[in-house]
């Protein structure tokens, strides 16, 4: 089955962590990143905050005009901020694998894919 | 008691809001940092046994105000008028409803504002920032400013009284109210960054801590007002530039951006900052800083120095230099003139620059690489050595103050009016330049004037780039109370109409005829025959509005103003 991992966090509180502790959390990730990559394929992605981002609503009253508007406007207490995308044989597994980049300021959902679809190139830091 | 680092990274990541909220709240600064410090005191406890609340800022807000109103409850030496204000405030309000944390925008952009106290130095302002917003410590303070402590102190508890004497309404702002202070907290956030940019070669490390928290301000102002494409433009700027920090020093010496090895900048900051000047040159409204990182972003996009598209660039900065006609885009844009036409063109654009730029070493430095280009080796020496002569410090902190002094709808425009006015002034009042004061003129609020032309249609980035390229207007974002903007048509100084967000079928423009009162002129149109569009509504920040066919089939608004309405 395949899993996602879909990672929730207020978008401040990583860059207020000292270079130190973030350096502890990011080491997290590769560790995980080092196990899935064994066992097979994966994907993953970290997102830009959401003050990137565009949001389009599709107004049905108005002749279906899709409004465009920046960021998600509704300003809630916790973004999606990352996402794993993995095969695990079972939930047990999945949780496991999920919990190794588990903090105090992130939540982690773990959710069954039921379709996916495409290829990811990767895009990192050079 | 164990000092958990992500608790303390939530305080700082919440404090800024919570701040702001404190001190609309109680109207005193001091206070709000002693009560939000003691919340976090109870919550380092309480959240480390109970795990977090389900909202750790309204949690954190309620014990504060709590915290807050007890401390004025013991200590009745306080300022009798704060705490009767104080106690009036609580008394009507209800306590334990905390709103929702984007509420609280104006008031985290007035305590910014509230920073940039015009008596206060650039350096004094960042300095209030830094200590109040962030919550930095006076020692991290100083070691960043390159002053010892005790002055620092001095300096933050001087420039608490200044402010303190301040007298900022606590009502929300209006349109133009806001749109000005964006503005102001836009230029001191970019001075800031740059005060940590401009550092010597010894301190670059110490004063990147003043970028870091620049840009960390920069993300909460657009995490506010998402739409407002100025602070893209602002956010992006330094990102380019931020990235490029790692290639700065080697071997503790100051690389130039020419000498800089490329494979040392940060791609995800400079991807991060293309998306942002990408999202904001959709709306079509451009300004200094989206063209400034627009210019950054070209740097960022060559491979090498000489691959530098400078034909870009120089087109850039003659567009720059429309919105900001200063001395220091002109020697800029020379420096991309001699690039592409060569030295001897660029030197020309010099001279005429010499009398304004006279003291400033860069003036001087590049004049002095031109001439020596052209084998005027003479020259070029003197020119060097009345560069060197200068030193780096105050001077260009002054011209980087005299940049922007020109910028229309700075701060002072507002400060100098009395606040009356500045409030008799509506929503989409027109602003008047002090020199308009003594003519006589219709203004926005006289019953009767056509004051505002508003625009509606299915595509409204679209239909702004149609007009801005049509008209001689100057289209700027106008923040609405709720974070989203509009785009606003400048005519000179004077606001004249905007485009809503609102799509509608096909392109209309509606003329907004002042009236005294609206329900009245509306009944009196319906009576004559007139076909009501929209009943009077509210529009917040703006006035009640109504939109008739007259007769014949002709669209017109009719509108008061907020500030008509008493």
């Amino acid at each position: 089955m395949l899993y996602s991992f879909l990672i929730y966090s207020a978008e401040g509180i990583h860059g207020r962590l000292s270079p130190e502790e973030q350096e502890l959390a990011l080491e997290q990730h590769r560790l995980l990143q080092k196990k899935l990559d064994e066992r097979g394929d994966f994907a993953t992605a970290k997102l830009m905050p959401v003050s990137n981002a565009v949001t389009l609503k599709s107004k049905t009253d108005q002749g279906h005009k899709t409004l465009i508007t920046d960021g998600p406007f509704a300003d809630t207490k916790e973004q999606f901020v990352g996402f794993y995308l993995a095969d695990f044989p079972n939930l047990d597994e999945a949780i496991a694998m999920a919990d190794m980049i588990s903090t105090p300021y992130h939540s982690i959902e773990v959710r069954p894919v039921s379709w996916s679809g495409g290829t990811l190139s990767s895009f990192q830091d050079g | 008691m164990p000092h958990h680092p992500w608790l303390q990274a939530r305080f700082s990541d919440i404090r800024p809001k919570a701040i702001a909220a404190l001190i609309s709240y109680f109207r005193d600064i001091d206070l709000a940092e002693e009560s939000f410090s003691l919340a976090c005191t109870k919550a380092l406890d309480g959240w480390q046994k109970q795990g977090l609340p389900d909202d750790p800022f309204a949690w954190l807000l309620t014990v504060a105000r709590n915290a807050g109103r007890d401390i004025i409850r013991k200590n009745k030496t306080r300022d009798d008028h704060k705490t009767q204000h104080a106690q009036d405030n609580t008394s009507h309000d209800a306590f334990d409803d905390v709103q929702e944390e984007n509420e609280f925008r104006d008031d985290v952009l007035r305590l910014l504002f509230i920073c940039c106290h015009p008596k206060l130095s650039i350096q004094d302002q960042s300095a209030l920032a830094l200590k109040i917003v962030i919550g930095l410590s006076v020692e991290e303070i100083a070691c960043a400013f390159l002053v010892k402590s005790k002055t620092m102190e001095q300096r933050i508890t001087r420039a608490k009284k200044t402010i303190a004497k301040d007298n900022i309404p606590f009502q929300s702002p209006d349109l133009i109210e806001r749109a000005e202070r964006l503005k102001t907290v836009s230029l001191m956030l970019y001075l800031l960054f740059n005060e940590g940019w401009s550092a010597s070669t010894g301190d670059v490390q110490i004063k990147v801590l003043l970028c870091e928290e620049a840009i960390y301000l920069a993300r909460l102002l657009l995490s506010l007002f998402p739409s407002q494409t100025e602070t893209m433009g602002l956010l992006a700027l330094m990102l380019f530039q931020h990235a490029r920090y790692p290639a700065r020093i080697e071997n503790d010496k100051l690389i130039l951006l020419k000498h800089q090895n490329r494979n040392l900048w940060n791609r995800t900051m400079i991807a991060e900052a293309h998306v942002l000047l990408e999202k904001a040159l959709r709306h079509g409204t451009p300004g200094s800083f989206q063209i400034q990182a627009a210019i950054a972003g070209v740097h960022s996009n060559a491979s090498a120095y000489e691959a530098t598209d400078w034909a870009e660039i120089e087109r850039l900065y003659a567009v720059l230099y429309q919105f900001e006609p200063t001395p220091i885009v002109k020697l800029n844009h020379a420096v991309a003139i001699a690039k592409t036409k060569g030295s001897a063109e660029a030197l020309k654009i010099l001279d005429d620059l010499d009398k304004e730029l006279q003291n400033y070493r860069w003036f001087h430095s590049t004049r002095a690489a031109f001439l020596f280009e052209l084998g005027q080796k003479d020259r070029a020496k003197t020119a060097y050595q009345t560069a060197l002569a200068l030193t780096p410090t105050e001077p260009e902190q002054a011209i980087l103050r005299e940049k922007f002094s020109n910028v229309k709808n700075n701060y002072p425009l507002c400060r100098n009016l009395p606040l009356s006015r500045v409030l008799g002034l509506s929503a989409l009042g027109r602003k008047h330049k002090p020199k308009d004061e003594t003519m006589s003129q219709t203004t926005m609020t006289t019953p009767g004037a056509a004051g505002w032309i508003g625009y509606s249609s299915p595509n409204r980035d679209e239909a702004v780039k149609f007009y801005r390229n049509v008209m001689e207007w100057t289209l700027t974002d106008l923040p609405m109370k709720d974070g989203s903007s509009v785009p606003g048509i400048l005519v000179e100084d004077e606001l004249i109409g905007g485009f809503s967000p609102e799509p509608a079928d096909k392109g209309v423009w509606t003329i907004y005829i002042t009236v005294k009162d609206v329900d009245d002129a509306t009944d009196k149109a319906r009576t004559a025959g007139a076909k009501i569009i929209r009943e009077p509504t509210d529009v917040s920040g703006v006035g009640r509005i109504a939109i008739i066919n007259d007769p014949h089939g002709a669209r017109i608004a009719m509108i008061t103003y907020e500030s008509m309405q008493k």
